[in-house]
């Protein structure tokens, strides 16, 4: 097990966010968190990310608890083991495509620049995106494009695990499906665990292993796609039913 | 993330041919001596063979450049046999496509007399763009004058109340300080000719006719104008000037007008706290350094400030308001694609609204002296 949350409560502003969360992540897998909107997930992710503390309960990244641990130890074991793809990219805007992927690498290594670049250049390749266009800006780039670049940028640094926040959010189903292909590809290429909230059900239907479902704070279900198919809820029947 | 990187190559030259151990972590953290290796390995010999029994741990990266390596002996016509390499390296190292084409365009980067070009064709861009915005505003405060309705009470008020209200206690400071500078500095020169009663007239006229209302209005500038900019520039980033547009509200009339008349209204009020504060400071520190009698002071104040000289520096308030509040808004649409753009614009706003000021003050201070007020 990868990630571990056993007991989460979560309280923001004096709103109940979480109650009792429990789930667990495998190594290796595709990982779904589905909920309906106001649900959580995104306010789960940053906690997983160690952006907010939860009121209670424990978070277990890699062994860590990082509830517990302060933050030079998460920034030491957690950080550099993590990339994130984030809802809108978050491509620094002064910086081109090329240096915002370069950006981490630069920072953390001390690799010299020629093989920085190549480095850059190879993981852009792998998140499928189009090397030509690799020295324009963020604010230059079509969405589909951001979610390239910001894909390269999260797995520069091979990353045991991939966090992405609605990856195909505003894609259309064609670059949808290439995402997901591309998503498949790094995760049995790199090896790694990928944790993503999504609303799409090609994504869950073509590479998810196994999903979480939660509603208004509360778990309603966890598994793979089939089991969760099975539990008879009105909004899980709902969901599955647009199909 | 390892902080010391440990070893991660052998080199080991044989006759005829060269081993090349790898070990430990080839992971990207951990490869930051891979540039020495490669120097290292400055091969006469025409065999190469690559050990790769003892690896611990590979990630892409690390088998990127592996290949990398592998690849360049290859172009040389260099001999190079991997030994001992794990199934699962094995396969990462097929994997991995290293002969990408590096080739992509360069952005054009402009030489020094394009640069020149370039930035007075955006001067002149920018000075028609502000003069279309000047002839809208102007349309739009036609609009809103033959349809009072329009007139936007509560985000008129709102404004007041940001712009108006919670400044107040910055400017009566600054207004307090100007004051003790102004007399402090009067007091040793005035008292040297046996002079110092006229202390009140430096302080009284000098802050009425410009040192509240540049100041005030400089204060302002920089505290609401640049909020203006960069509200407006992220509304523009967040599309909500285009959703705005299409729900049929003019943008100017709802987010530079109800400012506009605001500022009007707050500014000379602003400038009569300045005033007040600015005065009674400097008579009641002329009081203490010069040891005049409080009442002296009082009388000659009533004697010696026309009432002209205090509402000419009243009524600078709304002449500096339009600038402020003009430009300041201005410079919030014109941010157009990223949040660095909204950092320029807020930097220029308040440069060019404060600069702007202070030449209408010159040109004011010129006609005032020539109607002979």
């Amino acid at each position: 097990m990868i990630i571990q949350v056993e007991n989460l409560n979560t309280i923001l502003n004096n709103r109940v966010i979480h109650k009792n969360l429990n789930f667990h992540v495998n190594e290796g897998e595709i990982y779904a968190i589905v909920g309906g909107s106001g649900s959580g997930k995104t306010v789960l992710l940053r906690e997983l990310l160690s952006l907010i503390r939860p009121a209670s309960g424990s978070i277990k990244i890699l062994g860590f608890d990082i509830t517990k641990i302060n933050d030079s130890e998460i920034s030491k074991n957690i950080l550099s083991n993590i990339g994130v793809l984030f809802q809108a990219g978050g491509l620094i805007s002064s910086l081109t495509v090329l240096q915002n992927v370069e950006l981490p690498l630069r920072e953390k290594t001390k690799l010299p620049r020629d093989i920085i670049r190549e480095l850059s250049v190879f993981k852009l390749h792998l998140a499928n995106y189009p090397t030509e266009s690799i020295n324009l800006y963020p604010s230059e780039l079509s969405g589909g494009m951001i979610k390239r670049a910001a894909l390269a940028r999260a797995m520069i640094l091979d990353p045991k695990i991939l966090f992405l926040d609605e990856p195909t959010s505003g894609l259309d189903p064609v670059s949808t499906a290439k995402f997901n292909a591309t998503i498949k590809k790094i995760r049995d290429l790199m090896g790694i665990t990928v944790v993503m909230i999504t609303h799409d059900l090609s994504t869950i239907n073509s590479i998810v292993d196994r999903m979480l479902v939660i509603l208004q704070g509360e778990k309603l279900g966890e598994g793979s796609v089939e089991t969760i198919k099975k539990i008879a809820h009105p909004w899980i029947r709902e969901y599955f039913q647009r199909s | 993330m390892l902080k010391t990187p440990q070893k991660i190559y052998c080199i080991q030259n044989k006759g005829g041919y060269t081993i090349l151990s790898l070990k430990g972590h080839w992971v990207v953290s951990n490869l930051d001596n891979i540039k020495d290796m490669i120097k290292k390995l400055n091969l006469k010999e025409e065999k190469l063979i690559i050990d790769c029994s003892n690896i611990q741990k590979m990630d892409i990266s690390g088998a990127y450049l592996i290949k990398k390596i592998i690849n360049n002996f290859k172009k040389k016509k260099i001999n190079v046999s991997i030994e001992g390499i794990k199934q699962d390296y094995k396969a990462l190292l097929d994997i991995v496509e290293v002969d990408l084409e590096l080739k992509f365009p360069k952005r054009n980067k402009l030489d020094f007399l394009q640069n020149i070009g370039k930035y007075f064709v955006d001067i002149i861009f920018e000075i028609i763009c502000f003069l279309s915005y000047l002839g809208e505003i102007i349309n739009v405060i036609f609009i809103t004058i033959l349809n009072p309705k329009k007139i936007r009470i509560k985000e008129i008020l709102y404004e007041i109340e940001y712009t108006g209200v919670y400044a107040t206690l910055i400017v009566a400071l600054v207004g307090m300080l100007v004051g003790i500078v102004l007399a402090y500095q009067g007091a040793t020169q005035l008292s040297r000719f046996g002079a110092s009663i006229f202390i009140v007239d430096l302080i009284s006229l000098s802050i009425t006719r410009e040192m509240a209302p540049l100041l005030t209005a400089i204060m302002v500038a920089g505290r609401s104008g640049s909020s203006y900019t960069a509200s407006i520039g992220s509304m523009v980033l967040n599309q909500e000037i285009d959703s705005l547009k299409i729900i049929g509200i003019h943008p100017l009339e709802l987010l530079v007008i109800p400012k506009l008349i605001a500022m009007m209204i707050v500014l000379p009020l602003l400038i009569f706290i300045c005033d007040v504060v600015g005065i009674a400071s400097g008579i009641y520190l002329s009081n203490i350094i010069l040891n005049l009698d409080m009442t002296t002071l009082i009388v000659r104040l009533k004697t010696t400030l026309p009432l002209t000289s205090f509402f000419i520096g009243i009524l600078k308030g709304p002449i500096f308001a339009m600038p402020i509040v003009l430009i300041s808004c201005f410079r919030g649409f014109c941010v157009k694609k990223d949040s660095e753009e909204l950092g320029i614009n807020t930097t220029k706003s308040v440069v060019s609204t404060i600069f702007t000021v202070i030449i209408i003050d010159a040109v004011l201070s010129i006609v005032f002296q020539k109607l002979g007020v």
